[in-house]
């Protein structure tokens, strides 16, 4: 607790602009640990349904089987869900269907990482806004007297900055966040893409073919392609 | 149609809200233990406080002014040299007196003569001025301020002459709290002090810093302060004299 109470008391230094900088900090940590924990849970594909769609041929039944066991949260489940049960509709239309659906998933995995960019751009304005005040109190000391020790006008200075260091960490933070969640975000809209091709191919062929298309076993070798 | 797949709304899609107090208590215990190592690094680059400088002051006498009996300038007696805490350099302070007052009734001895004592002051601060009498047109030539206390006793004015101006024996120095030290402070005060025959001291500040803080703790110190009364042809007289106190903060 003793460590703490320092820690305050040294942010304390940088003025009025620090309580602002920490509650950015903290919203910024929210959002990131909230989409960690949505990403974990949403976008997990099992090697096994990846394998499954990969493969040449493959029964309408073993993926439904498998979209199932995903569950109704997983974004795949809801992706390639769209495009089995609709199977029996035209390709085109099936394949709109599956790119709305990858929107309203692209919309939703993408909540609060326009507040993660916002931090990313008003911690560091926020930091030098406080350093400047700051600085103005410190210079202050100058005007005030004729006699000035240098050292509290030095030391005014050094506990302005404070609140550049902090917008500067609290940037850095969501920058990192930012940007590992976006990429993660686009891989699996692009993996998502990828395999929707592949059934709107299936779906062309069977009705091509009049619906006889032959099933052929998943192929295991499949399986090592496929990760998020 | 394959109507074996159940899709839920896109509202149940995902439940921020329904994890959002343990996400933000998880959020707020992470973000204090970053800010602690914030902190800490930023403690650890921070240069360490210069030890503070004792405080310079300097006791310097008034030219004299009229020529008349001199005074015994008062000087400190003993600066406490302590690194850490302010002091008065104790350079050599003598204080002329600037009107002669006039001789008080002679102090009468318990047999009823004047009391003529020649008989050595009472203990003199060391480091103090010269002792070779400041005469002043009266021809009373006390020894200037402190250096009373070091006079060779070889002028009229000497230790151990007739003739000696009042001089201190007790002086403490007024300490000045760390808090003043804040600013820089560049300032002269001058005390008046009367000082009977009897050796009764009492003393005001004719001219004062802009601290009123500060005029109270060097009134204070200079309140303490004990003298040896004036001497004139061996007689203990009553006198006065003004101390001009320089105090730098630096």
């Amino acid at each position: 607790m003793n460590e703490l109470r320092l820690a305050w008391e040294a942010l304390s230094y940088g003025g009025a602009m620090v309580y602002p900088l920490l509650l950015l900090g903290a919203l910024a940590l929210v959002i990131m640990l909230d989409r960690a924990v949505a990403y974990w849970r949403c976008l997990r594909l099992p090697e096994e349904v990846g394998g499954l769609i990969e493969t040449y041929g493959f029964a309408w039944k073993d993926l439904d089987r498998e979209i199932e066991q995903l569950g109704p949260r997983n974004a795949y489940g809801r992706f390639l869900g769209v495009i089995s049960s609709n199977r029996d509709h035209p390709a085109w239309w099936v394949e709109s269907r599956a790119g709305d659906e990858a929107g309203r998933i692209e919309k939703t995995m993408s909540r609060g990482l326009w507040i993660l960019e916002t931090v990313v751009t008003a911690a560091p304005l926020m930091g030098l806004l406080g350093t400047i005040t700051g600085m103005m109190q410190a210079f202050q000391v100058i005007g005030g007297s004729g006699l000035v020790a240098p050292t509290r006008v030095t030391s005014g200075v050094a506990q302005a900055l404070i609140s550049t260091a902090l917008g500067l960490l609290i940037a850095l933070i969501a920058l990192f966040g930012f940007n590992f969640f976006s990429r993660a975000q686009s891989q699996a809209l692009d993996h998502m893409e990828r395999l929707g091709s592949k059934l709107a191919d299936h779906i062309r062929l069977d009705q091509e073919s009049g619906g006889v298309r032959s099933v052929h076993p998943v192929h295991e070798a499949g399986k090592d392609r496929m990760a998020l | 149609m394959n109507d074996t797949l159940h899709l839920p709304p896109l509202a149940d899609f995902d439940h921020p809200w329904r994890r959002l107090p343990w996400v933000t208590a998880v959020a707020i215990a992470l973000w204090i233990a970053l800010l602690a190592a914030f902190t800490f690094i930023l403690q650890g680059t921070e240069p360490k406080p210069s030890e503070l400088r004792p405080l310079e002051a300097q006791i310097i006498e008034l030219p004299p002014e009229v020529g008349g009996l001199a005074g015994g300038g008062a000087a400190p007696a003993h600066a406490a040299a302590t690194p850490s805490k302010p002091k008065v350099a104790p350079p050599p302070p003598p204080v002329v007196h600037r009107k002669k007052l006039a001789p008080p009734p002679l102090p009468v001895s318990p047999n009823g003569t004047a009391t003529t004592s020649t008989a050595a002051p009472a203990p003199v601060p060391s480091g103090a001025a010269s002792g070779t009498g400041n005469e002043g047109s009266s021809g009373v030539g006390g020894s200037a301020g402190a250096g009373a206390g070091t006079g060779s006793g070889t002028g009229p004015g000497g230790l151990g002459s007739d003739n000696l101006g009042a001089h201190a024996i007790y002086a403490p120095v007024p300490e000045i709290p760390d808090d003043l030290r804040e600013n820089a402070i560049q300032t002269v005060a001058v005390a008046h002090f009367t000082v009977t025959y009897d050796g009764v001291a009492t003393v005001s500040l004719m001219t004062k810093t802009e601290s009123p803080r500060l005029n109270q703790i060097i009134l204070d110190a200079l309140k303490q302060w004990r003298f040896f009364p004036a001497m004139k042809n061996g007689v203990a007289i009553d006198s006065e004299f003004d101390l001009k106190i320089p105090i730098t903060v630096q």
